[in-house]
Order: C-alpha cells, then sequence, then structure tokens
C-alpha cells in the first residue's frame, strides 16, 4: 500500500493522528461508527458517528495458510438506532458489507487524504445483550462478519497439485513428478 | 424540548475542577532508540467536577429537583463552566460581544471573530457557541486592516457548524453536559439541616 508523504512522515513521526472507521451496510440504511468523540462527516458526504472508544474490532490480521479469521464488532452503550436494527430481521445485515478504513488526521485535526479500506466482510450474525452493572444496564451488541472469500473454504477443489492434474494440464510436463513422496526425499549437502 | 439549565445563581461551586478536555490517547511500546509513539483519533471531551455546600432551603430545594429531573445522567442539561475571574475584561459598560466574522464548520478548529467591549482574547478562555464549549489554543491575531477583528484556534474541533454572526459567549460559556456517574449528585444533609454534594459531568453529545 502507498502512503502519502505526509501520511508517511506521520507515521514515521512522534505524534499519529488516526482513527478506525466502520461502515455498516444495514438494508434499511448504512450507518457509519467510529471511534472518535465527535461526528466526523468525510468530503464525500458520509458520516460517521463518534462512538468515544466504546467500540472494540477484533480480527483484522494477515490471513495465513489460507485461513479467514472471522471479524468481531463489539459497541457498548450503542445508540437507539443501532441497536433497533440488531433487534430487526436478518435480512437487516445477513450477508451486507461492512467496511473498516483508517482515517489520518493533520494537526489540525481535519481529514488527511481519503479513507483506506483496512478490510471487508459480510456480516453473518448480530446478537445484542444488556448487562447489570452497579452503574445501571449496559448494553452491547456484536456483529460478526466474515471475509467474502471464506466461502470457498467450504468449496472442492478444482484441481490439485499431483503429477496426473500437471500433465493433465499441461501434456507432458514433468514439474510435479516428485511431488508424491517429497516428504521422504534425502538430500545431502554438499 | 429545551434541556435544563444549571441554576448558577442558587448553586454556586465552593470547589472546582476546572473543565479538562479528556484526551484519547494511545501511548506505543518504547523502540530501540528510546522514542515512544503517541497516537489519538480525537482529542476527547470536557469532563469537570463541582463540590457545593447546600445550606439554604431555595438550594437544597433547586438542587434535588435537577437532580432527580437529570435521572442519573440519562438526561442532558446545560452548566456554566464557572470561569468569570478568566473571562475577558470588558473595556465598557457594555456587555462583552463577540461574533462569528464568517460560518463554522462542523469540524473546524479555528474560528475568525469581531469583538466589540471586550479586552484580548487569550490562550485558555473558554467559550460556547450554541451551548457548546470550546477553549483557546491560540492568542487571538488580529486581521489586518481592522481594528475588532481576530482568529484563533480552538479546541475541541467544533461539535456543529455554525453560521455567520453566531453568538460566541465568553462572558458566561456554558457546556452542554450529562451525569458522568448515575450516582452523582446524592445529597447527604447533616442534622437534617445542610449538606455538601457533589458533581462529576461530561460533555454530552445530545442534539448532535
Amino acid at each position: 500500500m502507498d502512503f502519502s508523504a505526509a501520511i508517511e512522515a506521520q507515521l514515521a513521526g512522534y505524534t499519529v493522528r488516526r482513527g478506525r472507521l466502520v461502515w455498516f451496510d444495514f438494508a434499511s440504511g448504512p450507518i457509519g461508527v467510529w471511534n472518535g468523540w465527535r461526528n466526523l462527516t468525510l468530503p464525500d458526504g458520509r458520516k460517521f458517528l463518534g462512538m468515544r472508544n466504546l467500540g472494540s474490532i477484533e480480527g483484522i490480521r494477515q490471513p495465513i495458510n489460507g485461513a479467514t479469521p472471522e471479524l468481531l464488532f463489539t459497541v457498548t452503550g450503542v445508540p437507539e438506532t443501532f441497536l433497533a436494527k440488531a433487534r430487526m430481521e436478518a435480512a437487516e445485515y445477513y450477508n451486507r458489507g461492512v467496511w473498516i478504513y483508517s482515517q489520518f488526521f493533520d494537526a489540525d485535526l481535519q481529514p488527511l487524504d481519503s479513507p483506506f479500506v483496512e478490510a471487508f466482510g459480510l456480516m453473518q450474525g448480530l446478537r445484542a445483550k444488556r448487562q447489570s452493572t452497579p452503574e445501571g444496564f449496559v448494553r452491547t451488541v456484536t456483529l460478526t462478519a466474515e471475509n467474502p472469500l471464506a466461502t470457498t473454504k467450504r468449496r472442492p477443489r478444482n484441481s490439485y497439485m499431483t503429477d496426473t492434474d500437471q500433465k493433465q494440464r499441461f501434456p507432458g510436463d514433468r514439474g510435479a513428478e516428485n511431488v508424491a513422496g517429497i516428504e521422504q526425499i534425502l538430500i545431502r549437502f554438499p | 424540548m429545551a434541556l435544563l439549565r444549571y441554576n448558577a445563581t442558587l448553586l454556586k461551586p465552593k470547589q472546582l475542577t476546572v473543565p479538562f478536555l479528556k484526551p484519547m490517547l494511545v501511548i506505543g511500546p518504547t523502540a530501540y532508540g528510546g522514542g515512544k509513539q503517541r497516537g489519538a483519533p480525537d482529542v476527547g471531551g470536557w469532563i469537570m467536577d463541582l463540590t457545593l455546600d447546600i445550606v439554604t432551603k431555595d438550594q437544597e430545594l433547586a438542587w434535588r429537583g435537577m437532580v432527580t429531573a437529570l435521572q442519573g445522567g440519562l438526561n442532558s442539561f446545560v452548566i456554566g463552566v464557572f470561569d468569570d475571574r478568566q473571562a475577558p475584561v470588558q473595556t465598557t459598560l457594555a456587555a462583552i460581544d463577540v461574533k462569528l466574522t464568517s460560518a463554522l464548520a462542523e469540524g473546524a478548529v479555528t474560528a475568525a471573530v469581531t469583538v466589540t467591549n471586550g479586552a484580548a482574547l487569550k490562550t485558555g478562555m473558554f467559550f460556547s457557541i450554541a451551548d457548546r464549549l470550546y477553549q483557546l489554543t491560540t492568542d487571538a491575531a488580529p486581521v489586518a486592516g481592522f481594528t475588532n477583528r481576530f482568529t484563533f484556534k480552538f479546541l475541541p474541533p467544533a461539535r456543529e457548524a455554525a453560521a455567520s454572526a453566531a453568538v460566541c459567549n465568553f462572558a458566561d460559556p456554558t457546556m452542554t453536559a450529562a451525569f458522568a456517574d448515575p450516582m452523582t449528585g446524592m445529597l447527604k444533609l447533616g442534622r437534617n439541616y445542610f449538606g455538601e454534594s457533589t458533581l462529576q459531568v461530561e460533555e454530552a453529545e445530545y442534539g448532535l
């Protein structure tokens, strides 16, 4: 990913001003939230409600070995509209997109460049919880989302890296002849 | 519905923790070079604590009514910041009048104002626009060619947009707030006669 010179300078420096923005594409209308205090309106007109660090996001990490980690959004002390959507039919959120952006800010707290997408998922499950605390009830909404490619995990493979498959793709090719049993091959050095 | 306004005439604090912009700072680990990167998504919101004596009957009634009406922070209210001592000095008998020279966008941190009947606006002074509290982070700089126009920087970023000629309240700035703790405002009376109570308030996003 290529950052602009201004963002690169900030990342290499002492002070970083960066917020994380989340855009939920609910069927009845999208809702944007971010972890800042104030409401944020981007130049493209999208508005993100400030959650004042009440939310958390888990699962944004580089997939390894083909694993696609589940994205988990937990928002505590949610606004009424968010909770209302959480209680609606699955059609409101199921398999609809959720985007996570990073937005950098300059020294005057103004958006620096456009936000860039960190992760994208399709909403799968959404549950609301109300918990009694000494200070009263706290509402928490947890939403799970999966990488769109996650469904490929359950699909059978079209082909394999075997000698037979390779010769079917490229007749006469010997590149995969030693794949079978390769773990038992002993190579002596020097 | 209009918000309840704190009765500052009747309920003056005896002790005040001046409004403080509670930061949202995240401090990174120490690098090999000894440096620590600091980050934040935003500047945070105001918090304020006050302690006051409740002695007279009117004070007790006003206090109890207010605390009950605010329902532990469910409802927001408007409260002043008791900053008379730091307010700009009046230069005439007429009240200080500060208005925006140009419209203020949501999220802005710089304002241009016209000042009438007031002395210099200094770093650290509070002001409010439509009951949203802000604080100067630079001295007001004069605009070339004008005797009473100035610009300054402030924080937090403008919570909402304001039109040109909107009043900037420097004389008695106010904050839209809510109780930070649902149990705040409890009143214990000595001999059922007088007592002391505290308020912990934080900036509220009511209306935003």
